[in-house]
């Protein structure tokens, strides 16, 4: 018999990247946050995000055949809940099941690489022509605006004003210490603080830049800080950040703004704005600090090199 | 002068988005100046304390706790904000969802929450069965493994631990059980009586448990032991722990035993155990030869024989020697039967091969074809319960629509002349599996096959089960009162025809 009694038996049709170990099987978790259109589980040596069939695709994130209609928070499942993975099975308390036999491994697409500096100006220039109206006053959105005093200030964005200037420098080398990686650190309300989405989105860019030493650095710093003090969650979409996997509107963007293409580029933006209240923003704002970096400093420019391919 | 309350939730997480809308309406209450709900990491509770929304005893708050913030202009409305804030963040928690009864998350915390209880069921993926099941009887706790895909190893070491305990280890893959008249995993509401019932898996035991009910009877347990107990390997452990406690049972006067035919060594250790009891015994061996037994047992074929021999009424389940017997469409010479039941696809297997019919199964008894063997046309006996049907899905007991596909299928297939059902009802079945047949069937009234089925349940389960049968001879459907009765009419129909 199966675990009884099933309310649903469902398909899991997309592993993240992040989560493809789970296919090995043998492990135990525990539903650890839970949503109206997603939720949470822990495993032994992860996290990943079960969602709806339109979910969006991202390194944690499962993508099941379950209708975008139906409330998680409704189908009696409760944070600490025990998950069974088998090989190609995911169990969840004693309601759910979600076949992985078929499931596909999702990667993030790999980044045109016929890009210029004259079109990385562009996609910064086009960026601060957007509508400011539709940036988040609350978060690090502002960040991605040259000008970001244009837009209202909030206590989040004051706090890591400084560390934002220190980032860019120390980028640049004109400035030795790291001590801005810890202001970032769980910065911010929610599930994902703005200012883990900030440097996830900072480290996924420089792995698209071929800067492996930076995000190395980076992420040796922040990886033991992220486990002590942030949560569990935010600093899984860290670690997959630091291997350069990050949400597929998050790498949309990226890839318009290096293109420069304009219009691509707004309608990445529009995904963008569907990942939390401020978390496709923060993340934006990152990956714009290490663009501006760049372009501002002949040296750095010169280091540049075409896009690893993350697969 | 401003007051400050603080609430710090441990290990409590929501989107920022719930956040964001919670402290907009908090920071709107009268009489507060702010409010924010941050996570307390130290970066949050710099601008926290830098906005006065931090108390020192909030100060050890970590990453993955849910500070609320509040800034009041009394103590007054700074409390009632707090309470507001509480409400909001319970919502969304509870939303949808009555119980707020505390549950365990582990056998341990269930132990330790009711020291009182003495019974776990394991109804976890096979991979990780065996290792709670372990849990359970280090607890002192009887263990049903519900679950499947659990090793023959595992079963051997589980049952022999749980024996030197004494206590049951009822499975794997054990479905069905009925403990002091608590029905366990899918069972049907059963009176209280006189018969024990000793089985291997799930549906024999449901089938023979509703005659004995339907009869006027009952049952005082009934033991499932998982299909694998009656093996050479495993050595009948878990029923001859179970025939030792029914004779101990001063309310079970008769014991019923249903299986797959065992292996000849465990049914010599059986037939030696059954011989020293002071009770009496009926053996229900599916497709099992015969067996030489002492006086106080009865060796039966089917599980309509192993109910009516156990309450000793022989007529109550006479039907399809009184039922008009109705040929097949014209063309039509071949019988499919679609069982949710495995126990119950064994015995119509059995009863159409010992009308001399060649059939063929995918859980074919000895001495049938398996399907994938047979290269001629048979009539085919499906168990759409097992791994191949299952797999990713639930059981066609939960969700009949599992058979849905199946059955169309068979009623366009203009070979087939009759299509054999079950139909199970009780706890943990689908509410209305009737409806299910009925609308599959409902769309082809000329020349199609007869459609014969039997519904496993009683009148006080749950589905009602006047009402199924109503629903399926309403559809056109026979309904006959016994599995084995279905199959047999199946076979005198198709035999009118030759």
């Amino acid at each position: 018999m199966s675990p009884m009694p099933i309310l649903g038996g469902f398909l899991a049709h997309q592993l993240g990247c992040s989560t493809k170990k789970l296919k090995q099987g043998n492990r135990i978790g525990q539903l650890i946050a839970l949503f109206r259109s997603s939720f949470y589980v822990e495993f032994s040596d992860g996290v990943c995000c079960i969602g709806h069939e339109n979910f969006n695709s991202g390194p944690l994130n499962i993508i099941t055949d379950v209708p975008a209609s139906v409330d998680w928070r409704q189908c009696g499942l409760q944070p600490g809940d025990k998950v069974w993975i088998t090989k190609d099975k995911i169990s969840v308390g004693q309601s759910l099941q979600f076949s992985t036999k078929n499931a596909k491994v999702w990667y993030p697409p790999i980044t045109d690489d016929n890009w210029t500096f004259a079109s990385f100006q562009d996609g910064l220039d086009s960026l601060n022509d957007y509508d400011r109206n539709a940036i988040p006053s609350e978060g690090l959105g502002r960040f991605i605006l040259s000008d970001w005093s244009t837009i209202e200030p909030h206590p989040v964005s004051d706090f890591a004003e400084p560390a934002v200037s220190y980032f860019r420098l120390w980028l640049q080398g004109k400035f030795d210490t790291t001590k801005w990686i810890n202001c970032f650190v769980g910065l911010g309300p929610g599930l994902t603080p703005s200012g883990d989405d900030f440097i996830g989105g900072a480290m996924i860019t420089l792995r698209i830049l071929g800067n492996t030493n930076s995000v190395n650095q980076i992420w040796d710093i922040c990886c033991p800080l992220s486990h002590a003090l942030g949560n569990r969650i935010s600093h899984a979409h860290l670690a997959s950040a630091a291997s350069g996997f990050g949400s597929a509107s998050l790498h949309k963007t990226i890839n318009a703004l290096m293109q420069g293409h304009d219009v691509t580029l707004r309608s990445a933006l529009q995904d963008l704005d569907k990942i939390g209240h401020t978390s496709g923003w923060d993340a934006l704002a990152g990956a714009v600090t290490v663009c501006q970096a760049y372009l501002e400093d002949s040296n750095l420019r010169n280091r540049l090199q075409t896009a690893p391919n993350l697969v | 002068m401003s007051i400050t309350v603080n609430l710090v939730r441990h290990g409590f997480f929501l989107d920022s988005v719930a956040l964001m809308r919670i402290s907009r309406t908090i920071g709107e209450l009268p009489g507060i100046e702010e409010a924010a709900l941050m996570m307390g990491t130290p970066s949050n509770k710099q601008i926290m304390r830098d906005a006065n929304l931090l108390k020192d005893a909030s100060e050890t708050a970590v990453g993955g706790d849910l500070i609320v913030g509040i800034r009041g202009i009394n103590l007054e409305a700074a409390d009632l904000a707090l309470e507001t804030a509480t409400d909001l963040l319970n919502t969304p928690k509870h939303s949808g969802d009555e119980r707020t009864v505390w549950q365990p998350k582990s056998i341990r915390a269930g132990v330790v929450a009711n020291p009182d209880r003495n019974f776990a069921i394991i109804s976890v993926p096979g991979d990780f069965a065996a290792a709670e099941a372990r849990k359970a009887l280090k607890n002192g706790l009887h263990t049903m493994i519900f679950s499947d895909n659990v090793s023959i190893e595992d079963e051997i070491a589980l049952k022999e631990e749980a024996k030197a305990q004494g206590l049951f280890l009822m499975g794997p893959d054990c479905g069905t059980a009925i403990i002091g008249g608590v029905p366990l995993g899918f069972a049907n509401v059963i009176a209280r009586g006189d018969i024990g019932v000793i089985g291997a898996s799930g549906t024999g035991i449901q089938e023979v448990t509703s005659l004995v009910d339907r009869a006027g009877n009952g049952i005082s347990h009934a033991i499932g032991v998982g299909g694998r107990d009656l093996s050479i390997e495993v050595g009948a452990i878990t029923t001859l722990m179970a025939i030792d406690a029914f004779e101990c049972d001063p309310s079970t006067r008769h014991i019923i035993v249903i299986s797959k035919p065992p292996d000849k060594q465990v049914v010599s250790k059986i037939v030696k155990r059954i011989a020293t009891s002071s009770k009496t015994f009926t053996l229900c061996l599916i497709g099992s030869s015969r067996i030489e037994l002492p006086a106080n047992a009865t060796q039966v074929h089917t599980l309509k024989e192993a109910a009516s021999h156990a309450v000793s009424v022989n007529t109550a389940f006479d039907w399809y020697t009184q039922h008009k017997v109705m040929p097949l469409p014209a063309g039509r010479p071949l019988i499919r039967g679609l069982f949710s039941g495995g126990t119950l696809a064994s015995e119509a297997q059995l009863v159409l091969h010992a009308g001399d019919e060649k059939v063929t199964s995918n859980a074919p008894l000895n001495g049938i074809k398996h399907l994938s063997d047979s290269d001629e046309p048979h009539h085919i006996i499906l168990d759409l319960g097992s791994d191949e049907y299952t797999r990713g899905r639930p059981h066609p007991m939960i969700d009949p629509s599992v058979r849905d596909d199946v059955l169309i299928e068979a009623v366009k297939d203009p070979s087939v002349g009759l299509i054999l059902l079950d139909l199970i009802l009780g706890y943990g079945a689908n509410s209305n599996p009737a409806a299910h047949i009925a609308q599959c069937i409902a769309n082809v009234k000329i020349d199609r096959p007869l459609i014969i089925t039997s519904v496993t349940g009683t009148v006080h389960d749950p589905q009602d089960y006047a009402a199924q049968i109503k629903i399926l001879e309403a559809a056109g459907a026979i309904v006959a009162p016994t599995n084995a009765d279905a199959a047999a009419y199946a076979l005198a129909c198709l035999q009118t025809n030759s």
